[in-house]
C-alpha cells in the first residue's frame, strides 16, 4: 500500500492550490497586521505569532494575481523559518497515496520556484506550492 | 456584382446565421403582436430582415435575399408608421420568415430555392398592399376584423401605391436594385410582376390564396370582394357578390367547399397572372409544396438531411472528450487491475496444481508404507485379522490428513474453476466496455472532425491566382479530401500549409517555357493528399516543379551569413535540405517573388511541433518536391510512450518518436562539445533526460549497460533522447498546464496514470529549439517569428501585411470579406459592430477599416465619428460597405470622414481597388 500523504488545499481567486499539512502550523485569520517598511511589496506586512514578528505574504502579489488579499492567515514552517500566507480560502485536508508530479529543478526558473509540482484532486490539477520557494 | 468564387467553405456561418436571425425574428414578430407600439422591437427586426437579406445576396441565395426584402420592406413601412401593425401585415412576415426558413434549410440539403414560395410571397405582399388602402374606408365591422394592433403613425400618408417605395426605402431599393439587375441578370424578376396601378381585382386572388393557406382561422374579409366585383368592368356585372358572401360566410365556418371560385375565374381581368397563379397554387397545394409555409409545421416538415443534425457547442464536444478522457483513464486502470488479477490467477491456479500434485503423490507414496505405529484411531484388529491390509481403508491421522489434503484440494480446484469461468466472462465484459470505451471516444473524436476538403479548397483560389501572376500553369489535384481531422489542428495547420502551397506555385513550379525546355508538360502538377495512418493524419504537399537543390542552399546560407563556406560545404545533403527550416532563410530569389510569403518555413515546422506534428521533405533537382506532415489526429487523447527516471514517470507523445533503441556510455562520442550516437552510420546529438530536467546522472549502471533512448525526429532533424527505463506505451488524455505553468515550456501537459498519479507530458519540440527548457514563451507567434527575417541584414525584408479591420454584424459577411482579403495577402481582424471594433483598435493597430453602417451597439456612423474624435484613429482610412445604395447614406458616410463607399454585394476587384486607392493616399498623407 502507498504512503498516503496530506495536502491543505487552498484556494486564490477561485483556483485551488495545495500545500502539505506537514508545513503548516497553523490556520487562523490575520490580526494585529503592522506594516514595515522593510518588507518588500510582496509582504502585506508582519504579525505577532506565539511571541515573535511573523512575516505575512500577500501570495496573490507572489503569484501576480490580482484580488485583495485573502483573509485566511497560514502559518507555515520552511527551512528559512515560520512564514504566514494570505490566502482566500482553506477548503479541506485531502489525503491521498495518489503522487504528485514534482517539477524537475532543471526546467524551474523564477515563475515557477514557487511550486513543487502537481497534484490531482477531484479529477482536475492543483499546483502544489512549495513553501521553501515561497520566500 | 457577387463574388466569384466558391463559397461553400462560409456556408456553414451563413446557415448559423441566417437560423439565428430567422429565430429572433420568429421571436421578435411574436412580441411585436403582443407591443404593437416597442419601436426598438420593430428596428431590431428591421435590422435582423436587413441583415439576412444583405448575407444571402452575397452568398447568391437570390430567392431568400428577395423574401428578406420584401419583409425588410414591411419592417421599414412600420418603422415609418406608414404601414399599420395589424394581424395581416404580421401575419405576412410570419409567412416570409416559414417562407425564408424554408429556403435555409433547403440550403443543407442542396436544394434549390422554390420559385413559387417566392413568388407566393411576393403576390402576398402585393395583396397586402392593395389591401392597405381600404382598410381605413372599411365600415367598423370590417375594421375590427383587421384592425391595426398600432396605430399608423401618419394615417394620412398617401400609402404607397403598391409600387411606390416609401421614403425611407429608396435605398433599399436603389441597393435592391444594383443588387438584382447587375448581380443577379438571370434571375427573373419578380418584382416586374408586381401590381401595375391597374390591377386586375385582387378578390379573387384572396380567395384563391386563403383557400390555399387555409386562412380558415380568419373571417373572410367581404366588404373588398364587394369593392373589387363593383370596380370589375361592367361585363363582369353579372357575377353576382350575393354568392361571394354565401361563400365567405360558409369559409368562415370552415367549409371550404362553399367557396365559389369559379364565378371569379370568370372575371376577364384576373386572367393570366392570377390563373397561373391559381393553376401554381392548386399544383402546389396537391404536391404539398406550399403547405410548409405554414407555422407550427417546421419540425416535421424540415428536410430530412436537417433531422439528423444538432448544433452542439464546441465546448460542449470539448467536456465530453474530457469525460471520454476520464474514463480512457479509468479503462486503462482497469486493464492494469486486470493484468495483475491475471497474474495472480495464474500463480493461484500453478500454485493450486502444485499443491494437488504434491499431495497426491505423497499419499500414493506413503499410504501403504507407514508402520502400524502411526497414531491415531485404527480399524479394530479382532475384525479385521483375516484380512490383507489393503483390504480395508486405514483411519490413522497420517491418512485422515492425508484424505482431507486431497479433498480440501479438490474443492479449491473446483472453486478456482468457477472462479476462472468468472473471470473470463468478466474478462470478457471489461473487454466489451474498453471496446465501447474506445468506440465512444473515436465517435467524440469523430464529431470533432472536419474533412481536409474544406482546408484543400482554401487553396484553389490562391494557386490559381499565383500561378496567373507568376505566368505560371498549375493544375491543383486533391486525393483524400474526405480524410477528417481534429478541428483545433486544422486551424492550426490551415496557415502553413497555405505557406507550402504558394511556396511550390511560386519556387516549385517552373514557367511553362522552363517546362517545356525541360521536357515536361508546360502544365505544372500541384497534389495536396491526405490520409489516415494509424494514429496519425499525413497530409502530403508535392510539387513537379524543379526540386530543391542542396547547392543552392548552401550557397544562400554562406550569401546570407547563416554559415561559412566550409561549414556549408560539410553539410550532408539532408542536412542542406534542413536550411530551409532555419529562421530567416530563404534563397534570393524566393523573396523578392509576388507570393509574399507571411511566414517561414521555420515558423511551418515550429507551428507543426506545437501540435506534436513533424515534416519531412522528399526532393529531387528537376523532378519536384513532396512534404510530407504527420499530424495526431486529435490533440486531447495521445499515444505517449511513458518513461521514467527514478519512481517519478513521464509521458513523451509518441508522434515524434521514430523508433527506440539502446545505447550504453562506451557509445557515445564527443564531438564539438556535443554528445552523439552512432546510429546506422549517422551521428545523431544525445540528450539525456534526467540532465536535461536537472535530474542529475543516471544512477551507476555498469559501463556497457545499454539505456533505452528514443529517437525523435523533426523534418531533417533527429534527436536522440536517453532515458532511464521505458515503462511502456499508453494512450494518455492530455490534460492542460493551465495559465501559470504556460511558461514552462518544458511541458506541454499533464496526464493522470492509470494508478491516479499524475504525470507530465515532455514537450518535445523544446529539444529541436535553441532555447533551455526552463525558458519562457516556448510558443512564438508568427509575426514574432517574421521578425528574425525581416531583421536579417543581407535578406530583403519581406513586405509587412496590411492589417484591416472588418466590422459587420453579419458573421458570412465578416467571414466572406476576411478570406477574401486573406487570399489577397491582407492580415484581417473582424468585429462585430462599432463597439467591438473600437475595442479591437485599442489592442492593435490597423492601416484600413472596412464597416457596415447598420449594427447593434454601435452604428457605423457613430465608429466613424468616434474614430475622427480619437486622434490615434483619426487618420486610419475607412470604407464603408454597407446595402444602404442612397446617395443620402453615401453623403453622409464620405461628410463624416470615410474615405471610401462600396454597397453589398461588392465586387471584389472593386474592393481591392479602393483598398489600395485609401491605403494609397494614407501612405501619402503620412509622408506629407
Amino acid at each position: 500500500m502507498a504512503e498516503s500523504t496530506r495536502f491543505v488545499i487552498l484556494s486564490l481567486e477561485g483556483d485551488k492550490y495545495a500545500i502539505p499539512l506537514s508545513s503548516v502550523v497553523e490556520i487562523t485569520a490575520p490580526h494585529g497586521l503592522e506594516r514595515d517598511k522593510n518588507l518588500t511589496e510582496i509582504f502585506e506586512g508582519k504579525t505577532e505569532f506565539r511571541g515573535k514578528w511573523l512575516p505575512v505574504v500577500n501570495v496573490k502579489k507572489l503569484l501576480r494575481m490580482q484580488g485583495l488579499p485573502g483573509k485566511v492567515l497560514l502559518v507555515l514552517k520552511g527551512i528559512k523559518g515560520m512564514v504566514g500566507l494570505l490566502v482566500d480560502t482553506v477548503a479541506e485536508i485531502l489525503e491521498t497515496d495518489k503522487k504528485a508530479a514534482p517539477f524537475p529543478p532543471g526546467v524551474m526558473n523564477p515563475s515557477t520556484t514557487c511550486f513543487r509540482g502537481i497534484l490531482r484532486h477531484e479529477g482536475a490539477l492543483v499546483l502544489l506550492l512549495n513553501e521553501d520557494g515561497l520566500l | 456584382m457577387a463574388a466569384s468564387y466558391d463559397k461553400s467553405e462560409i456556408i456553414e456561418f451563413f446557415l448559423m446565421e441566417a437560423n439565428e436571425h430567422l429565430q429572433n425574428l420568429n421571436a421578435g414578430l411574436l412580441s411585436l403582436e403582443k407591443n404593437p407600439a416597442d419601436k426598438s422591437l420593430i428596428d431590431e427586426l428591421f435590422r435582423a430582415a436587413h441583415t439576412l437579406k444583405g448575407s444571402a445576396a452575397m452568398m447568391g441565395y437570390q430567392g431568400i435575399s428577395e423574401v428578406g426584402h420584401k419583409a425588410e420592406d414591411m419592417l421599414g413601412q412600420f418603422r415609418s408608421g406608414a404601414f399599420p401593425i395589424r394581424k395581416d401585415t404580421l401575419n405576412f412576415l410570419f409567412d416570409a420568415v416559414d417562407a425564408i426558413k424554408l429556403m435555409v434549410d433547403g440550403i443543407s440539403s442542396q436544394q434549390a430555392e422554390d420559385p413559387l414560395v417566392i413568388e407566393g410571397i411576393a403576390q402576398s405582399y402585393k395583396d397586402l398592399l392593395q389591401n392597405i388602402p381600404g382598410a381605413a374606408e372599411r365600415p367598423q365591422s370590417q375594421q375590427a376584423v383587421n384592425a391595426p394592433l398600432a396605430p399608423a403613425q401618419s394615417k394620412q400618408a398617401p400609402l404607397p401605391a403598391a409600387r411606390e417605395p416609401s421614403a425611407s426605402s429608396d435605398d433599399i431599393d436603389l441597393a435592391w436594385d444594383k443588387t438584382f439587375s447587375e448581380g443577379f441578370g438571370e434571375k427573373p424578376d419578380t418584382r416586374s410582376k408586381e401590381p401595375d396601378p391597374v390591377e386586375p381585382p385582387k378578390d379573387e386572388l384572396d380567395l384563391a390564396w386563403e383557400k390555399t393557406f387555409g386562412a380558415d382561422d380568419e373571417p373572410i374579409v367581404v366588404e373588398p370582394l364587394e369593392e373589387a366585383a363593383a370596380a370589375v368592368p361592367a361585363k363582369d356585372d353579372a357575377i353576382s357578390v350575393e354568392p361571394l358572401e354565401e361563400a365567405a360566410a360558409a369559409h368562415s365556418s370552415a367549409e371550404d367547399d362553399a367557396i365559389s371560385v369559379e364565378p371569379l375565374e370568370e372575371a376577364p381581368d384576373t386572367a393570366p397572372d392570377a390563373e397561373s397563379l391559381k393553376i401554381e397554387i392548386e399544383a402546389a397545394k396537391r404536391t404539398g409544396v406550399l403547405e410548409k409555409r405554414g407555422l407550427g409545421r417546421r419540425a416535421m416538415d424540415a428536410p430530412e438531411v436537417e433531422k439528423q443534425f444538432i448544433r452542439v457547442n464546441i465546448e460542449r464536444l470539448d467536456n465530453l472528450m474530457n469525460l471520454v478522457g476520464e474514463m480512457v483513464v479509468n479503462r486503462n486502470r482497469l486493464e492494469r487491475q486486470i493484468e495483475f488479477v491475471k497474474s495472480l490467477r495464474e500463480e493461484i491456479t500453478f500454485n493450486q496444481k502444485r499443491l494437488l500434485t504434491t499431495v497426491k503423490t505423497f499419499e500414493e507414496k506413503y499410504e501403504y508404507t507407514l508402520n502400524y505405529q502411526t497414531p491415531g484411531q485404527q480399524a479394530p484388529a479382532q475384525q479385521t485379522h483375516d484380512f490383507f491390509d489393503l483390504e480395508f481403508d486405514r483411519y490413522d491421522d497420517f491418512n485422515l490428513l492425508s484424505r482431507k489434503l486431497t479433498e480440501i484440494t479438490n474443492d479449491t480446484n473446483e472453486i478456482m474453476t468457477e472462479l476462472s469461468a468468472f473471470f473470463d466472462a468478466f474478462e470478457l465484459d471489461t473487454a466489451k466496455i474498453s471496446t465501447i470505451t474506445t468506440n465512444l471516444q473515436d465517435e467524440i473524436t469523430m464529431a470533432r472532425m472536419v474533412e481536409m476538403d474544406k482546408l484543400f479548397q482554401l487553396y484553389q483560389r490562391p494557386v490559381r491566382d499565383l500561378s496567373q501572376a507568376e505566368g505560371k500553369e498549375v493544375e491543383m489535384v486533391v486525393t483524400g479530401g474526405e480524410t477528417k481531422i481534429d478541428k483545433t489542428i486544422f486551424e492550426i495547420i490551415s496557415d502553413p500549409i497555405m505557406h507550402m502551397v504558394r511556396n511550390a506555385v511560386s519556387h516549385g513550379i517552373e514557367t511553362p517555357d522552363a517546362r517545356r525546355k525541360a521536357g515536361k508538360d508546360p502544365k505544372g502538377l500541384l497534389i495536396l493528399n491526405a490520409r489516415h495512418e494509424g494514429n496519425n493524419i499525413v497530409l502530403e504537399i508535392q510539387d513537379d516543379g524543379s526540386g530543391m537543390d542542396p547547392a543552392r542552399l548552401r550557397t544562400a546560407a554562406v550569401e546570407k551569413g547563416f554559415l561559412t563556406r566550409a561549414e556549408a560545404d560539410g553539410l550532408t545533403e539532408a542536412e542542406a535540405l534542413n536550411l530551409i527550416f532555419r529562421a530567416g532563410f530563404s534563397t534570393a530569389a524566393a523573396v523578392s517573388k509576388v507570393s509574399g510569403r507571411g511566414v517561414g518555413m521555420d515558423v511551418v515546422s515550429n507551428q507543426l511541433l506545437k501540435i506534436n506534428g513533424r515534416i519531412e521533405i522528399k526532393t529531387e533537382p528537376g523532378v519536384g518536391t513532396k512534404f510530407v506532415i504527420r499530424l495526431p489526429l486529435t490533440l486531447a487523447i495521445a499515444q505517449a510512450l511513458i518513461v521514467k527516471f527514478k519512481d517519478q514517470e513521464m509521458a513523451i507523445p509518441m508522434t515524434l518518436v521514430e523508433e527506440t533503441t539502446r545505447f550504453s556510455f562506451k557509445d557515445i562520442q564527443r564531438i564539438a562539445g556535443e554528445e552523439m550516437v552512432n546510429l546506422r552510420d549517422s551521428l545523431i546529438r544525445l540528450v539525456k533526460l534526467n540532465e536535461l530536467l536537472g535530474l542529475g546522472k543516471f544512477p551507476r549502471k555498469d559501463e556497457s549497460y545499454r539505456y533505452p533512448t528514443l529517437i525523435l525526429g523533426m523534418a531533417e532533424k533527429r534527436i536522440a533522447l536517453m532515458v532511464e527505463d521505458i515503462a511502456g506505451r499508453e494512450e494518455i488524455v492530455v490534460k492542460s498546464l493551465g495559465e501559470y505553468l504556460k511558461g514552462v515550456n518544458a511541458f506541454s501537459g499533464a496526464t493522470i496514470s492509470g494508478e491516479g498519479n499524475v504525470r507530465l507530458i515532455l514537450n518535445i519540440s523544446t529539444l529541436f529549439g535553441e532555447e533551455p527548457v526552463g525558458a519562457k514563451a516556448s510558443v512564438i507567434s508568427v509575426r514574432q517569428a517574421v521578425q528574425p527575417v525581416e531583421a536579417a541584414p543581407a535578406a530583403p525584408a519581406p513586405k509587412g501585411k496590411t492589417q484591416v479591420l472588418v466590422v459587420d454584424d453579419s458573421i458570412s459577411i465578416r467571414k466572406f470579406v476576411q478570406r477574401f482579403l486573406n487570399r489577397a495577402g491582407y492580415e484581417v481582424e473582424v468585429a462585430s459592430d462599432g463597439m467591438a471594433a473600437l475595442e479591437t483598435m485599442g489592442k492593435a493597430k490597423f492601416d484600413v477599416v472596412i464597416t457596415d453602417l447598420e449594427m447593434p451597439v454601435m452604428h457605423g456612423y457613430d465608429l466613424i465619428a468616434e474614430m475622427k474624435r480619437n486622434t490615434a484613429l483619426a487618420k486610419t482610412p475607412v470604407i464603408v460597405l454597407t446595402s444602404r445604395a442612397g446617395d443620402k447614406h453615401k453623403q453622409k458616410a464620405m461628410e463624416m470622414g470615410a474615405q471610401d463607399y462600396l454597397v453589398k454585394p461588392f465586387d471584389e476587384q472593386e474592393m481591392l481597388t479602393a483598398l489600395k486607392r485609401v491605403l494609397s493616399a494614407a501612405a501619402l498623407a503620412a509622408r506629407a
